[in-house]
C-alpha cells in the first residue's frame, strides 16, 4: 500500500510551544510520541499524526482519547497521572514517564531504566543543591561546605546541610526553612540543565550531544541515498541543526544565570515565572529528540531497507522549534518549500494490521533507551 | 596472513580513532582475498557495529545486484526459476575469471570509495558491467561440464545479468512489498513483464518469481500482472503463474510440515509460520483450503498447549534485580509469541476454544497473584497486568490493575 504524504517543511514551524505542545511517552503505537497542549479552555488535548497516515494531525481532548484509541496499560496510566499536572512541561512529563516505569507499566528494561535515571537525577539535584549553596555561602563570605561529611548517596544528606542554611539566615533574610525549600525547587531545575561546576552531565547536556551525534550519524549516513530518502535525511539533519543552534545559546544562557544562586534566588523571587522560562528553554527545544536519537541507534544492526524506514519515522516525529525560538535568539527565520514525498506501508506494519501489541514491544524498547 | 599477524592487526586497530577505523575496513573489505582479513574483521565487529561503517561497492557487490531477487537458500522451499545462494561464490569466480583483461581491474579502481547502497553508482558500473559478465557466465556455461540443473541455472543468472541494466532500475522503483499497486507502477510492472516477455520461458518464470516472492500475498497480484500485458501474452504466463503459486503453497506446506512434526519448535516459530499460512488463506482461499485447515488445527493444538505452560509458570519473586527483570521479559517475550500465535490461529480457525482459553489463562494469572495474599505486591500486579494486556488486551487488564492499583 503507499500513501502519498505531505512531511512537514519548515514553513510549518509552530508559533510558539503552547501551540507545539509537549511530547508525551505514549506507548499506543498510534500515539507514538504525540504531544499534550492546552486547549483554547485550558484543558489538555492530544495532539498525534493522522493514523490513517495521510496528511495532517488529529486532535483529540484528553477526556476523550479512549473513545478514539485503544490505549495500552502503561497510556491509561499516564493520562491519569497527566490530568493532574500543572503547568504541561517536558519536565513534569519526564517526572511522570519515570515514575510509570519504575513501577514497570512499560516494561522490565525500562523499569530498569528508569530507577536507574531516577537514582542519578536524585543525586544530580543533592549535588547542584550543594553547589548553589556553597556559592550563597561564600557571596555571603561565609566559608566553604565540607564536603568531606556530605555522602550524596546517604538519605540524611539533606539534613546535614541545615546548619549551612541556618547560617545564611541574616545575609539572606529569610528563614532556613523557605530558604531550603527555594534551592530544593531550584536544585532539580538547574540540575536538568547543568551547573558550570557540576561533575556530571546534565540531561540537557546529554540530550545535546545525542542530537548532535544523531545529526552527524544520519548526515554520515545519507551519502549515497537519493530521491525521498535523502530528501528526508535532509529534514531531519535541518530540524536537529536548527535545535542545536538554539539550544546550544540558550544553555550556555541558563547555565550562566545559574552561575550566581544569591541573584538567580532574588530574580526568581520578583519574576518567578519568567525566570523559570529561561532556565528551561533549553528542555523545551530538545524535547522529543531523546526518542528520536534511541530510535536510530536501535538501527544501528539493520538492514539498510530497516533503517530507511526508521528514518522515515525520524522525519515524521523530528521536532519542529517554534517561531518564538527565534525571537528569543534574534535569529532570522528561513523559510522552505514544502516538500511532496510518499513512503510504502509494510503489511503487518502498520495500523490496519492489528499488530499492535508487537508494535508496542518496539516502542517500550525504545523508550528504555531515552529514558 | 598469519593468525598471529591477524590478532596483532586486530589490537592495534582498536587503538585507531573511528575515521581511520573506517578507512581500514574500507580497504580490508574491499580485498579479494577476504577470508584472510575476516578473523580481524571479526574481533573489530562489536565497534564497528556502533560505527556503521557502509559497506563498500566491490566487483562481487555489483555483480550480485541482479541476481539478489532470484537467490534462494535450501531453507526457501522449493523454486524452479531461482539462482542457489550456495552457488553464488562460484559465480563470482567464473564470471571473473573470464572477463575481458583489463576489465575487472578498470572497473575496481573505478568502484574504489564507492558504497554498496549507492545506486547511482550501481547503474553508472552496471551498465558497462553486467552485459559482459552475462556474456562471460553464458560461455561458461556452454564450456563446462556441469550437470545440467546446474547449466540451466548459470544460463538464468546469466540472461538476469544480460537484462540487468533495464530490469535492475525499474524493479528498484516497484514499492517493497509489492502490493496495491498505483497507476504508475502498473505501467511500471507492463514495462518489467514485456522484457521478460522478449525472452524465454526460464526468463519470464525467473522475473514472474521474484515478483511473486516479493509479497505475501502473490495471488493478489495476479490480476495486476496479467492485466500488464496483451491477451496473446497472458497465455503464456498464466501456466508459469499457477507453477509458481503451486510452489508457493507447497513452501508453506514444509513449512508447516517443520513445525508440526517437531512438538519441541519455539511457539514463535510456530506463530511465524501459522501467519504465513494464514496469509496464503486470505489471498487464495481455495487453493489454500487445506493448508489452511491443516494449519488451524496445528495453531490451535500449540496455542492451547503453550498458553498452559504460560500460567503453569511459578510466580515471578518479587523485587527488581536483574535477574528478576530478566525472567519478566523472559515471560513477557513468551506471552508476546503466545498472543501471536493464538491471533494467527483466530484467522483459520472459528475460535471459541482459543477464547475459552485465554479466558482461564487470565483468570488464572489473576488467581496467582491473588493467592500471593498479603505478599502482592503493587509490582506484582503490574507484571500480571501486562502479561494479560498481552494475551488478552488492554482492556482486561486494566480492569485488574485498577483494582490493585494504589
Amino acid at each position: 500500500m503507499t500513501a502519498n504524504r505531505r512531511l512537514f517543511s519548515l514553513k510549518q514551524r509552530p508559533s510558539t510551544y503552547a501551540e507545539a505542545g509537549v511530547v508525551a511517552p505514549f506507548t499506543t503505537p498510534l500515539l507514538l510520541q504525540a504531544r499534550l497542549r492546552l486547549d483554547y479552555r485550558g484543558r489538555l488535548e492530544v495532539v498525534a499524526r493522522n493514523p490513517t497516515g495521510a496528511d495532517g494531525v488529529y486532535v483529540v481532548p484528553l477526556a476523550a482519547l479512549e473513545e478514539f484509541f485503544r490505549l495500552s496499560v502503561h497510556d491509561r496510566a499516564l493520562i491519569e497521572r497527566v490530568r493532574t499536572l500543572t503547568p504541561i512541561s517536558p519536565l513534569g512529563i519526564r517526572e511522570i514517564a519515570l515514575g510509570l516505569s519504575r513501577e514497570g507499566l512499560a516494561g522490565p528494561d525500562a523499569e530498569a531504566a528508569a530507577a536507574r535515571s531516577l537514582q542519578e537525577e536524585e543525586e544530580r539535584s543533592l549535588l547542584t543543591m550543594l553547589l548553589l549553596l556553597e556559592q550563597l555561602l561564600q557571596e555571603a563570605g561565609l566559608g566553604r561546605i565540607d564536603w568531606k561529611t556530605i555522602d550524596t548517596g546517604s538519605s540524611d544528606a539533606r539534613e546535614r546541610l541545615r546548619p549551612y542554611f541556618k547560617s545564611l539566615e541574616p545575609s539572606m533574610g529569610i528563614g532556613s526553612g523557605e530558604l531550603i525549600t527555594m534551592i530544593d525547587e531550584l536544585s532539580g531545575l538547574v540540575a536538568s540543565i547543568g551547573h558550570t561546576k557540576a561533575p556530571f552531565k546534565s540531561h540537557a547536556d546529554t540530550t545535546l550531544e545525542e542530537v548532535v551525534e544523531l545529526r552527524r550519524s544520519i548526515a554520515e549516513w545519507v551519502q549515497g541515498e537519493r530521491d525521498d530518502h535523502a530528501v528526508l535525511a535532509g529534514l531531519v539533519v535541518e530540524c536537529a541543526t536548527l535545535t542545536i543552534d538554539c539550544t546550544g545559546p540558550g544553555l550556555a544562557k541558563a547555565k550562566t544565570i545559574a552561575n550566581s544562586a544569591r541573584r538567580l534566588l532574588q530574580a526568581r523571587a520578583s519574576d518567578r515565572r519568567k525566570v523559570d522560562e529561561v532556565l528551561t528553554r533549553p528542555i523545551w527545544l530538545l524535547d522529543g529528540w531523546r526518542h528520536l536519537a534511541a530510535l536510530w541507534r536501535s538501527g544501528a544492526e539493520e538492514s539498510r531497507e530497516a533503517q530507511r524506514d526508521i528514518l522515515i519515522e525520524l522525519a515524521e516525529l523530528a521536532p519542529l522549534v517554534p517561531l518564538a525560538a527565534d525571537e528569543w535568539l534574534g535569529k532570522p527565520m528561513e523559510v522552505r518549500a514544502n516538500t511532496e514525498l510518499r513512503r510504502w506501508v509494510r503489511l503487518n506494519e502498520d495500523w490496519r494490521t492489528g499488530h499492535v501489541l508487537d508494535r508496542q514491544a518496539v516502542i517500550e524498547q525504545v523508550l528504555a533507551e531515552a529514558l | 596472513m598469519a593468525d598471529k599477524d591477524g590478532d596483532c592487526l586486530a589490537d592495534r586497530l582498536q587503538l585507531v580513532d573511528d575515521k581511520k577505523l573506517r578507512d581500514v575496513v574500507r580497504v580490508l573489505e574491499s580485498t579479494r582475498e577476504r577470508g584472510a582479513v575476516e578473523p580481524i574483521l571479526a574481533a573489530l565487529r562489536p565497534r564497528l557495529r556502533r560505527l556503521r561503517p557502509e559497506r563498500p561497492l566491490t566487483l562481487q557487490r555489483l555483480l550480485t545486484v541482479p541476481l539478489e531477487a532470484a537467490l534462494v537458500t535450501g531453507r526457501d522451499g522449493a523454486w524452479s526459476f531461482v539462482v542457489d545462494r550456495s552457488r553464488l561464490g562460484e559465480l563470482h569466480e567464473v564470471t571473473l575469471a573470464r572477463l575481458a583483461p583489463g576489465l575487472a581491474a578498470a572497473l575496481e579502481k573505478a568502484l574504489l570509495g564507492r558504497l554498496a547502497h549507492e545506486t547511482e553508482a550501481i547503474l553508472e558500473h552496471g551498465r558497462s558491467f553486467w552485459p559482459a559478465a552475462a556474456e562471460a557466465l553464458a560461455a561458461t556455461a556452454a564450456d563446462e561440464a556441469l550437470p545440467e540443473r546446474l547449466v540451466v541455472e548459470q544460463r538464468r543468472a546469466a540472461d538476469l545479468l544480460a537484462t540487468a541494466s533495464e530490469l535492475v532500475p525499474l524493479l528498484a522503483r516497484l514499492p517493497r512489498p509489492l502490493q496495491f499497486l498505483e497507476d504508475g507502477e502498473k505501467e511500471l510492472l507492463a514495462d518489467i513483464l514485456a522484457l521478460a516477455l522478449g525472452g524465454s520461458d526460464d526468463r519470464c518464470g525467473t522475473v514472474l518469481t521474484l515478483l511473486l516472492r516479493s509479497t505475501k500475498r502473490p495471488a493478489a497480484l495476479v490480476d495486476d500482472l496479467l492485466a500488464a500485458v496483451e491477451p496473446v501474452d497472458r497465455n503464456r504466463l498464466r501456466p508459469l503463474i499457477d507453477r509458481i503459486l503451486a510452489e508457493h503453497r507447497a513452501t508453506l506446506d514444509s513449512l508447516l510440515d517443520d513445525v508440526a512434526d517437531r512438538p519441541e519448535a519455539p511457539v514463535a516459530q510456530v506463530a511465524e509460520a501459522v501467519e504465513r499460512v494464514a496469509e496464503a488463506v486470505d489471498d487464495e482461499a481455495a487453493a489454500a483450503a487445506e493448508l489452511g485447515r491443516r494449519a488451524g488445527v496445528v495453531a490451535e493444538t500449540r496455542y492451547l498447549a503453550a498458553i498452559q505452560d504460560l500460567t503453569a509458570m511459578r510466580p515471578l519473586p518479587a523485587g527488581d534485580t536483574a535477574a528478576v527483570l530478566a525472567g519478566v521479559r523472559d515471560r513477557e517475550t513468551m506471552a508476546r509469541a503466545v498472543a501471536k500465535l493464538g491471533r494467527a490461529a483466530g484467522r483459520l480457525v472459528r475460535g471459541e476454544a482459543i477464547e475459552r482459553a485465554t479466558g482461564d489463562a487470565v483468570n488464572a494469572l489473576v488467581d496467582s497473584v491473588r493467592d500471593l495474599a498479603g505478599e502482592a505486591t503493587p509490582e506484582a500486579h503490574v507484571r500480571i497486568a501486562r502479561l494479560i494486556e498481552i494475551l488478552a488486551g488492554s482492556d482486561r487488564a486494566w480492569a485488574h490493575l485498577s483494582q490493585h492499583r494504589t
